[in-house]
């Protein structure tokens, strides 16, 4: 990937990963707009297509902040074809029938193909991730929780009426016990072969 | 997989190992797939928590939200006015009637007075962290408008509760309270960042600038106002006054 050259839309990256207002009013202007039409046409309303806006526009987010994405395609094109298949997906979960996935085969174009690939396993990978914290227990989601939406690990302890030492110790433990979830599951195998 | 091993990863990823602890460990990883495997998974795993529970995300979620917001009303409107047909000549007739009523009232008027715009929106906070009730004091009192009271309670609250929005209420409360070096500090910040509310800010500035009758000031501050502004109208009918 990165001996590809980077596309001057990387700016629009760039913004939403430091919660630059200025680009993100700017995507709302310029690329949004199709989107929401495109959904309302397919059996859509205004708030189901700014739910999948927003959430597309999260995972770009997240996935900026942890792997430094690197555009490669038009972000036009990348961002629309997210939210159309996010919107597919979404259309499949509610009704029980098939829907008939058509595929952007239009776009015969590498980079884009690559991205979306790249972003669409980083997407299952989050939902992965969050599945199996949910399932850690409550303790554990507590301590991780305020280990990282607290400043230091001394205050975590105060909080939690408990010792320093204990909750590094249990911090270590859940994060572990996490990646060990992780690793078993079935979804993760498949993930990793991809 | 042993305890141990996290508790050693933990320590990795915390550098807070000694030199000679750190190269034995990259060695380890070097020559232990399964290891390297479970410290690589460890340390994305930590990466999922730390974004995920990061106050910055908290920040762009609300953030986008807000813009989102914005979109979806804008476009509810553009709806309904084409919906309605007016008639161009009836329109026009309308529009200059406005129009008229307008000169006519700003005639009638002397110089804009702070007192004339000073109908704050209200506050509604988004609670950050649970059982912060401090948040909810300020914005009842500020709502009540007692401000004194509100700028209490704003002292008060946890920095990591205290973001953009926060931060303009109790601008607001200052220049309510007359204490302006306090409040404008507050809104050059604002208006220097990248937040939403970089408008309002300037918006404000240019208010406690008139409240303090400091009017050239206010017209140079009020003219940055971007014609995208809420404010726009209002600070263009300020400027023209003064």
């Amino acid at each position: 990937m990165s001996e590809k050259k980077m596309h001057e839309d990387q700016l629009y990256i760039e913004g939403l990963k430091n919660n630059d207002s200025n680009i993100i009013n700017t995507i709302y202007k310029k690329f949004v707009p199709k989107v929401i039409h495109h959904i309302k046409m397919n059996s859509g309303d205004e708030d189901s297509s700014q739910d999948v806006v927003q959430e597309v526009l999260i995972t770009i987010y997240k996935q900026a902040k942890e792997n430094n994405l690197e555009l490669t395609c038009p972000f036009d094109a990348y961002f629309f074809l997210l939210c159309k298949r996010r919107w597919l997906n979404e259309l499949k979960k509610s009704s029980n029938k098939e829907v008939t996935l058509q595929d952007d085969n239009v776009s015969k174009d590498e980079s884009l193909q690559e991205m979306l690939f790249q972003t669409e396993i980083f997407t299952e990978k989050q939902a992965l991730f969050e599945e199996m914290f949910q399932k850690l227990g409550e303790k554990c989601q507590e301590v991780l929780k305020l280990s990282f939406v607290t400043k230091t690990m001394e205050e975590v302890a105060t909080k939690l009426k408990v010792t320093y030492a204990y909750v590094r110790k249990k911090k270590s433990l859940c994060t572990g016990q996490l990646t060990k979830l992780i690793h078993e599951s079935v979804h993760y195998q498949s993930l990793k072969n991809q | 997989m042993q305890e141990e091993v996290y508790i050693v990863f933990e320590q990795y990823l915390q550098n807070e190992m000694t030199v000679e602890e750190k190269l034995n460990f990259e060695n380890q990883i070097q020559n232990d797939t399964d290891l390297k495997e479970s410290f690589e998974l460890y340390k994305e795993a930590n990466q999922f928590l730390k974004i995920k529970f990061s106050n910055e995300t908290v920040d762009f979620k609300n953030n986008l939200s807000l813009i989102s917001k914005q979109y979806s009303s804008k476009e509810a409107n553009l709806g309904k006015t084409k919906v309605i047909p007016i008639n161009s000549k009836w329109f026009a007739i309308a529009a200059t009637i406005v129009i008229f009523i307008s000169i006519w009232f700003f005639m009638q008027n002397g110089t804009p007075e702070y007192n004339d715009y000073k109908e704050h929106e209200k506050a509604y906070f988004t609670e950050r962290s649970e059982g912060n009730n401090t948040l909810k004091e300020a914005e009842e009192a500020f709502n009540a408008k007692d401000y004194q009271k509100a700028i209490g309670f704003f002292e008060k609250i946890d920095q990591k509760d205290f973001g953009g929005e926060e931060h303009l209420f109790y601008a607001i409360a200052l220049i309510e309270t007359n204490q302006f070096d306090k409040a404008e500090v507050i809104l050059q910040l604002i208006k220097e960042g990248n937040s939403i509310y970089k408008e309002k800010a300037i918006w404000y500035l240019g208010l406690s600038n008139l409240k303090q009758k400091k009017y050239d000031e206010a017209k140079i501050i009020l003219e940055t106002l971007s014609d995208e502004a809420e404010d726009y109208d209002k600070a263009q009918e300020i400027i023209k006054k003064l």
